[in-house]
């Protein structure tokens, strides 16, 4: 069997598996397609919004961008991780509390004031776009790798599939792939760095053996890399 | 909506916590750079791996003072 029908395999399997957890999971109503009608809970929400980071942003391009451009990315790490903490900490109890469903609405109401609203409505849209740009030339690149086929038409692809699941389940299917997501994501993204930090540094744990020594030459792992 | 008090409470809570692991990693970074952490320096560190690290302690310790803060005023959930 060769790798190009084995990754065929795997994927289609994997596909296989997200668009049905989302007919399951269909969504019946508009709360559940857009909040999965607040019954889901916390553990699964927490996967669901790891598998949301570990995606081709930073799968493919953080990693990319620290490896390239060295300490100075690492305000990337801190601010994506710092902007988790405001969102959770200053928006996410007062969202669920309010009962609607969307961030600008909830903003506006909350100062009661209509330009509040509009200004959250335009930010959202620039995030929002800037943010899948990325993960589709994510999704282009992955694709065309594994299908050999070309960039636009893995995006296409990808689009398609995505769109397939989404429609389908809402909120709440998307939410259930994406747990499922997360477990393929969370192994995928252990095991090459486990193993990378045992024959580099002989330490177990990455974030360890990142601060460890080399094995080969006995000095500090990152005895390099202090240059700023 | 009743939201008045526990805001202004996380807003500075948060500000002054999270503040202080962005200082350890980009403005006091020449400042620690005496002190190592396995090859290179505290700053470094506080970078990749400290400042997440906080991130999540604040996380927890601010669920569970709010969520005490709820169940005084009788509207946990």
């Amino acid at each position: 069997m060769s790798q190009f029908t084995l990754n065929l395999l795997v994927i289609c399997a994997s596909f296989a598996l997200y668009i049905g957890i989302a007919i399951y999971c269909r969504a019946k109503s508009t709360a559940e397609f857009y909040a999965a009608n607040r019954g889901v809970g916390p553990v699964m929400n927490g996967m669901a919004t790891a598998a949301d980071w570990m995606s081709a942003a930073s799968f493919i391009s953080m990693a990319g961008l620290i490896a390239f451009t060295g300490y100075d990315n690492s305000t990337y790490l801190m601010g994506w991780t710092g902007g988790y903490v405001l969102l959770a900490l200053l928006l996410a109890p007062y969202l669920r509390k309010f009962g609607k469903f969307t961030v600008p609405e909830f903003i506006g109401d909350r100062f009661y004031s209509r330009t509040a609203r509009i200004i959250g409505v335009i930010c959202l849209l620039i995030v929002s776009i800037t943010y899948v740009i990325g993960q589709m030339t994510g999704v282009g690149v992955t694709f065309s790798r594994y299908l050999e086929v070309s960039n636009a038409t893995g995006l296409w692809i990808g689009a398609a599939l995505v769109f397939c699941y989404a429609v389908l389940g809402g909120m709440k299917g998307i939410t259930y792939t994406q747990v499922a997501q997360y477990v393929v994501l969370i192994i995928a993204y252990t095991i090459p760095a486990v193993f990378i930090s045992l024959q580099l540094t002989g330490n177990f744990l990455p974030p360890l053996g990142l601060f460890g020594t080399h094995e080969g030459s006995g000095v500090a792992f990152l005895a390099h890399w202090t240059v700023w | 909506m009743p939201i008045g008090r526990p805001i202004y409470a996380s807003s500075t809570f948060a500000s002054r916590s999270g503040r202080w692991s962005y200082g350890f990693g980009i403005i006091l970074r020449p400042l620690l750079s005496g002190i190592s952490v396995g090859g290179t320096d505290l700053g470094f560190w506080f970078a990749q791996q400290g400042s997440i690290l906080c991130f999540i302690a604040l996380i927890f310790f601010y669920t569970w003072r709010m969520n005490r803060l709820d169940a005084e005023h009788g509207v946990d959930e």
